[in-house]
């Protein structure tokens, strides 16, 4: 009997030096005494401290490859942005034949592109690593929505496509406005692209329990049913939008801005009738 | 880390004269902290595997393997413990008892184990599913929604290795869905929870970062974010 009450004494203090590690707590009390429990602790503590070794090396080595990458990616853009300023020196310059002329054109184009990547890169990096951290605040939604529309109005006056908004004025959400800003652009962009002429882009807030619905419904060409899951992983673009500009990175980034907020994004769409985005953010303010 | 991995896993039902195959051959890893969602159409296999990845039923052939431990090599009592301390279940039914609060009803699994219940812990979960307030409010006091996150809650409770949902929001509305699925998201993230789930309904698959197509009993496709 009183070997069995050790024995019990012995394997609960075991289970409850494990339940509190495994909650991320260390071993506080009796990992210096002459005891068999006290022999498991401090050999526990070893362990601990081992893994917690290799963890933070690995988060360490992780942070300075995500460095490189941001660092190369800025330096990147000060030659780009340079060799775009003197190839418009070059054509305005009136030296060129029509041959000449046309080349420069192309590498302009392409150079274009390149430097369009790398912004891509450097916002993408930005999001991976952990530099960038979302200054969530409580904000007004319309302003926010506003002026993701106001920055593709041009280009859908332009198609003569109808953008109807509807938000409460007085709905405040906890975000960070700039990126938010950024996540439903990326979504009206799309819109707007993938919409043929006098067509409709519809926006609609709506407050659930938990979540706050942003969505955002075209009249486009739609997503294929089998494509839809695809759409938010990082360059995928569908074959029959291989000739619109791009390089299917928005909806990747939109997708990371809402998730590093607790939110979501989701799509449901009808090839050649439209697509509707549905983007989520919580109400209160959670942690991640 | 892969925390689940199945291995050429079949089964097969004589049914009658007929043999049906309701998995035929299924591979699949999953990772510590991912969230998959398995699609399919009725009759496809999904509930079948989701069931033999959660012990509740056993393949004819191939293997299950989690958390390092091969599920084929237990005895039953073995298995009954593995599930209850190392698989959360998420049905479409709620499940919950009755005649237990929301409280009582999330602790029931951590206290049939023998142990006592974290409750800093517990109220940490209990908040994020926004029912502190209704603590000890009995299951038939609580909407579908509200009962379906103390169904979450209850599996999350005693961590462990896997959180397996089968259709978790087959009863629920669509906004209640919308609601109850972000929340499923966002604490398998703030807790780094591997979640399966199955579901028919390719927007709500859309949540999760892998996506497992399912038919005739064979992985149709996968797609990896």
């Amino acid at each position: 009997m009183y070997f069995r009450y050790k024995y019990i004494i012995l394997t609960q203090s075991i289970c409850d030096t494990l339940d509190n590690v495994i909650s991320g707590g260390k071993i506080v009390y009796g990992m210096d005494l002459e005891t068999q429990s006290s022999k498991i602790k401090s050999k526990l503590d070893t362990v601990i401290n081992i893994t917690k070794m290799s963890e933070e090396r690995a988060v360490l080595q992780k942070q300075e490859v995500q460095q490189i990458i941001s660092d190369i990616s800025h330096q990147l853009r000060t030659p780009v942005s340079n060799i775009l300023m003197y190839s418009d020196t070059l054509e305005l310059s009136g030296l060129l034949g029509r041959e000449e002329r046309h080349f420069l054109i192309i590498i302009q184009k392409q150079v274009k592109k390149l430097e369009f990547l790398i912004q891509s890169l450097v916002k993408m990096s930005r999001l991976e690593s952990h530099m960038l951290i979302m200054k969530k605040e409580m904000s007004s939604v319309y302003p926010v929505i506003s002026r993701a529309i106001s920055s593709i109005l041009p280009a859908a006056d332009k198609k003569n496509l109808k953008v109807e908004v509807h938000c409460p004025e007085e709905l405040c959400l906890f975000l960070d406005s700039k990126w938010t800003e950024e996540a439903i652009f990326n979504v009206l962009d799309n819109a707007v692209k993938y919409t043929p002429d006098n067509g409709r882009i519809v926006v609609m807030a709506e407050i659930m329990q938990f979540y706050t619905k942003i969505q955002i419904t075209d009249t486009g060409i739609g997503i294929m049913p089998e494509h839809q899951c695809d759409i938010f992983k990082r360059f995928y673009r569908e074959e029959k939008v291989c000739k619109e500009p791009g390089i299917g990175i928005g909806l990747y980034i939109t997708k990371e801005i809402l998730e590093k907020q607790g939110g979501y994004i989701t799509v449901r769409s009808v090839p050649e009738k439209g697509s509707s985005f549905s983007i989520f953010l919580p109400n209160k303010n959670i942690n991640l | 880390m892969i925390i689940l991995s199945v291995k050429e896993l079949k089964k097969y039902y004589n049914n009658g004269e007929v043999l049906v195959k309701a998995l035929d051959g299924v591979d699949l890893s999953v990772e510590q902290g991912s969230f998959t969602a398995i699609t399919g159409s009725s009759g496809s296999g999904k509930s079948t595997l989701l069931h033999i990845i959660g012990g509740l039923d056993t393949p004819t052939e191939g293997s299950v393997n989690i958390a390092g431990r091969e599920l084929s090599q237990m005895d039953n009592d073995e298995l009954a413990i593995f599930r209850r301390r190392q698989i959360g279940f998420v049905f479409q039914a709620y499940n919950l008892v009755p005649v237990l609060s929301v409280y009582e009803n999330i602790v029931l699994p951590i206290e049939l184990d023998g142990n006592k219940a974290d409750h800093s812990f517990i109220m940490d979960i209990i908040k994020m599913i926004g029912l502190e307030k209704k603590i000890n409010r009995m299951p038939n006091q609580l909407s579908g929604g509200e009962q379906q996150r103390v169904a979450i809650a209850r599996a999350l409770a005693a961590k462990p290795s896997i959180l397996l949902a089968d259709e978790p929001t087959g009863n629920l509305d669509s906004r209640t869905s919308q609601d109850v699925l972000g929340l499923l998201k966002h604490m398998g993230m703030h807790f780094m929870q591997t979640i399966i789930m199955i579901t028919h309904n390719e927007e709500i698959a859309q949540l999760a970062r892998n996506i497992v197509h399912i038919e005739d009993g064979k992985i149709a496709e996968s797609r990896w974010a």
